[in-house]
């Protein structure tokens, strides 16, 4: 029986609980989706990662002139720079694209080149830019300007300008670039240029440096980029939870270490009643490794008076359970309704008088399978409930029964041989819950 | 196809079912308790030490408000039968445990002893299997306190009456502290230890027998301090030539008062540092001290023997047999007998030669 008004302070604490995680589940996700949703568009990268940086490249004109054709001839002549590893274009013909790239914050290095028609002339006036002042009026231009770094000391940016008669295919392909590349070249040569470190699991894919980085097998990456920088970056594999973030950059040697989620703390309730901790380590998506440590000093009793007396609002028994356990999830880390199955070995400790430890001679050792069901939005907080049963192999069960002190036993028992006290055989209880919160480190 | 708003939907499901049934879960699981009693456990740890029970007693089927009790075996060295005592607030409880055609039965239970009731204090027990009477020392914290005796009927445990109270000779208003088998005399020796008027501490014999040196009236022991005056913590015991008399003052001190015959001391008593209530003095002079989970022994002069976890396992009391005594101990334990709540007990009884008591802690 269970009084009504622990039901209700224990039930509001639940709900409060559940609302918290669901709000930072919430907010992660958000951030996560958004992150996401920017998919860098990548110009033929024939360059292996980490050699070069990355540039936008704008060009706005007349819709008399083949933007198109300019834009991507200036964009492969740039590439032979070794200075440049991609250059991400957007026409301001192609509002959509530029929407894509405004979200897409990785091109810390932006050439506004505008073009006009005169006569039989064509004129390029262009703007170098790395800092604030990079990117005037579009929207591109702005995600570039934050994306170089907002708190750069130097706003840094160059200009040109030329004239020439509208070229033929062969000269747009050698000579008629020839000022905008020295530019160009000129500009990223004296950039200041750190390098970063990029770890996590391998297999990660990494969105934010523009192309996205594939991580290696040793989980480690070296790439250069331009300093300071600010990056929103956002990675994931298949079979892990989606991350995201902001990374700023300022020198050289630095790391960015994506989060591997492979360790896991719980808070939880054993029997809904005492609070537990649990370190659990999943070296693949599904599988895990956990350690749990269960103190019954100290508990909540929900229990209703009894003989017209109030039972104990905690209850207290010196007795430890330290156990290990292996799992399995049943569905992918993205999910957010996951169910698990898992197994824990423990043994009971116990102290009289708190003088010593002695391991439990009337149940030493059990055996706690368990279903489970996590709940939460986000990556990093999750809620779950656990049912399970215990089995000790090698219990006295008329002692075990004698330990309810004559009371009815609050779960369902089952026993085999040694009904007298003292005698050797099996004990099963069921069933037995758990609850808590799940802390992904 | 699916929509987000369905999403949503979903989400809100799954969260509403989410929460239901982690409360569903709390009203189930909120009685749940570990199975698990220190006492019982410790016991088990006494096991390895004490060897298997000599005697079995049970199942006897009982009801749950027996279970704040202890039993009281005969005092021979091989009982069958015995009493059920429970002290409860403002009297004792006795019942008769009876094994007859290969089984056990429970008497009717002797309530509300002394019958005049009152603030009881239960100063102590003994059980006589030849007459079949059980002693039981009560007091009040008066000084008006007398030692009641209760005797059955002999072959009839189930007509328990009070045959009287009793007082040393001479002495009709005093504060009783205890009675208690006198270690290393005659099984049927009890004496009384009791406070009078005067504060100071007395013993005198029930029975005839002179096994204890008598200090009475002639060589009283000065209390020092009005704090002995709690009954059930007085305890008479064989110091080499004298006797000694020993209270446990609470906490972790027994005071310790030495005589001889017609020599009383008067001084201060002297102070033993003990971990857990004297229960007991034993015929060699060792002191047995047991707490909820531990059993202790000591010296008469109050060095250590062992400190070892008995927990459920309780010493009773020593017998004489042929000469050599005997520690008794004896475990109760209450087990459902099935989901149902019908309750049973079972107790357990072990002896072990005094003479061996201090390798119990090995």
């Amino acid at each position: 029986m269970v009084s009504g008004r622990r039901i209700f302070a224990f039930a509001a604490a639940i709900f409060a609980a559940v609302l918290a995680t669901v709000a930072v589940g919430s907010v992660g996700a958000q951030a996560a989706a958004a992150s996401t949703a920017a998919t860098p568009t990548v110009s033929a990268p024939a360059k292996k990662f980490g050699e070069g940086i990355s540039m936008l490249l704008q060009v706005s004109g007349p819709k008399t002139l083949d933007l198109w054709r300019y834009g991507d001839t200036l964009s492969a002549v740039l590439m032979r720079s070794q200075l440049l590893h991609s250059v991400h274009r957007a026409y301001n013909d192609d509002p959509a694209r530029l929407e894509s790239l405004a979200r897409y914050e990785g091109d810390p290095v932006v050439l506004d080149l505008r073009l006009s028609l005169e006569g039989r002339h064509v004129s390029a006036r262009w703007e170098i830019s790395s800092a604030e002042g990079a990117a005037k009026g579009t929207a591109a231009g702005a995600a570039a300007g934050a994306a170089a770094g907002a708190g750069a000391a130097e706003a840094k940016k160059v200009e040109g300008s030329f004239t020439k008669p509208a070229p033929s295919e062969d000269e747009l392909a050698s000579s008629f670039w020839v000022e905008t590349v020295d530019a160009v070249n000129g500009f990223l040569s004296k950039l200041q240029v750190a390098h970063l470190r990029i770890t996590g699991l391998p297999g990660t894919v990494v969105q934010g440096f523009g192309d996205p980085i594939l991580l290696p097998d040793s989980g480690s990456l070296v790439l250069p980029l331009i300093v300071p920088a600010r990056i929103s970056w956002a990675a994931g594999t298949p079979e892990r939870y989606p991350e995201s973030g902001v990374f700023y950059a300022s020198k050289d040697g630095e790391t960015l270490a994506i989060p591997r989620r492979q360790w896991a703390l719980d808070f939880g309730a054993y029997g809904f009643a005492f609070p537990e901790l649990r370190l659990s380590f999943a070296p693949a998506s599904r599988f895990f490794a956990r350690a749990t440590i269960s103190q019954f000093g100290f508990g909540l009793s929900l229990q209703s008076p009894r003989d017209g007396v109030e039972e104990p609002l905690t209850l207290s028994f010196p007795l430890l359970q330290a156990g290990l356990g292996l799992g399995s999830y049943f569905a992918p880390p993205m999910k957010e309704l996951r169910t698990y199955f898992a197994t824990d070995f423990f043994v009971r400790l116990f102290s009289p008088q708190n003088r010593a430890i002695y391991l439990d001679p009337v149940a030493p050792i059990g055996v706690q399978p368990s279903y489970g069901i996590e709940w939460g939005r986000g990556p990093v907080a999750r809620l779950y409930l656990e049912m399970g049963a215990v089995y000790y192999p090698w219990a006295k069960p008329g002692l075990m029964l004698a330990s309810l002190g004559g009371d009815s036993p609050s779960s369902l028992v089952f026993w085999g041989n040694g009904w007298f006290p003292g005698e050797n055989g099996w004990f099963l209880e069921i069933p037995i819950f758990r609850m808590g919160l799940r802390l992904r480190l | 196809m699916k929509t987000r708003a369905s999403s949503l939907g979903s989400a809100g499901a799954i969260l509403a079912r989410t929460v239901a049934t982690l409360l569903a879960a709390v009203l189930l699981a909120s009685c749940w308790r570990p199975i698990f009693d220190e006492q019982v456990s410790s016991g088990a740890l006494f096991y390895d030490k004490i060897g298997s029970p000599f005697r079995t007693i049970g199942p006897v089927s009982v009801n749950s408000d027996m279970i704040d009790g202890a039993f009281l075996p005969e005092r021979i060295l091989d009982p069958y039968n015995g009493f059920w005592v429970r002290k409860e607030s403002s009297s004792v409880t006795v019942n008769f445990i009876k094994y007859s055609g290969g089984s056990y039965a429970l008497s009717t239970a002797a309530t509300s002893m002394p019958a005049n009731g009152g603030s009881l204090g239960f100063a102590g027990s003994a059980y006589f299997a030849t007459n079949q009477t059980i002693i039981l020392g009560t007091g009040d914290g008066t000084a008006t306190t007398t030692m009641s005796l209760y005797t059955f009927t002999a072959g009839s445990p189930d007509s328990l009456s009070l045959t009287g109270n009793y007082a040393p000779a001479g002495v009709q208003s005093v504060l009783g502290l205890g009675a208690t088998q006198v270690a290393g005399s005659p099984s049927d020796t009890i004496a009384f230890i009791y406070r009078n008027t005067s504060s100071q501490l007395m013993a005198a014999n029930y029975t005839s027998s002179s096994a204890v040196p008598a200090i009475g009236s002639n060589a009283p022991l000065d209390a020092g301090t009005a704090s002995v005056d709690a009954v059930g913590r007085a305890f008479i015991g064989v110091d080499g030539a004298g006797s000694a008399l020993y209270y446990y003052g609470g906490g972790n001190t027994v005071l310790r008062w030495t005589w001889t015959t017609g020599v009383g001391a008067s001084g201060t008593p002297a102070t033993i540092a003990v971990q857990d209530p004297l229960v007991a003095v034993l015929s060699d002079g060792t002191l047995v001290c047991q707490g909820k989970d531990y059993l202790d022994a000591y010296r008469p002069d109050g060095s250590e023997i062992f400190s070892t976890p008995a927990g459920s396992v309780r010493f009773v009391q020593e017998v004489d047999y042929s000469g050599v005594e005997y520690c008794i101990f004896a475990q109760s334990l209450f087990a459902p007998k099935d989901n149902s709540g019908d309750t049973s007990v079972y107790i357990e009884l072990w002896r072990r030669p005094t003479g061996s008591f201090s390798s119990l802690g090995n």
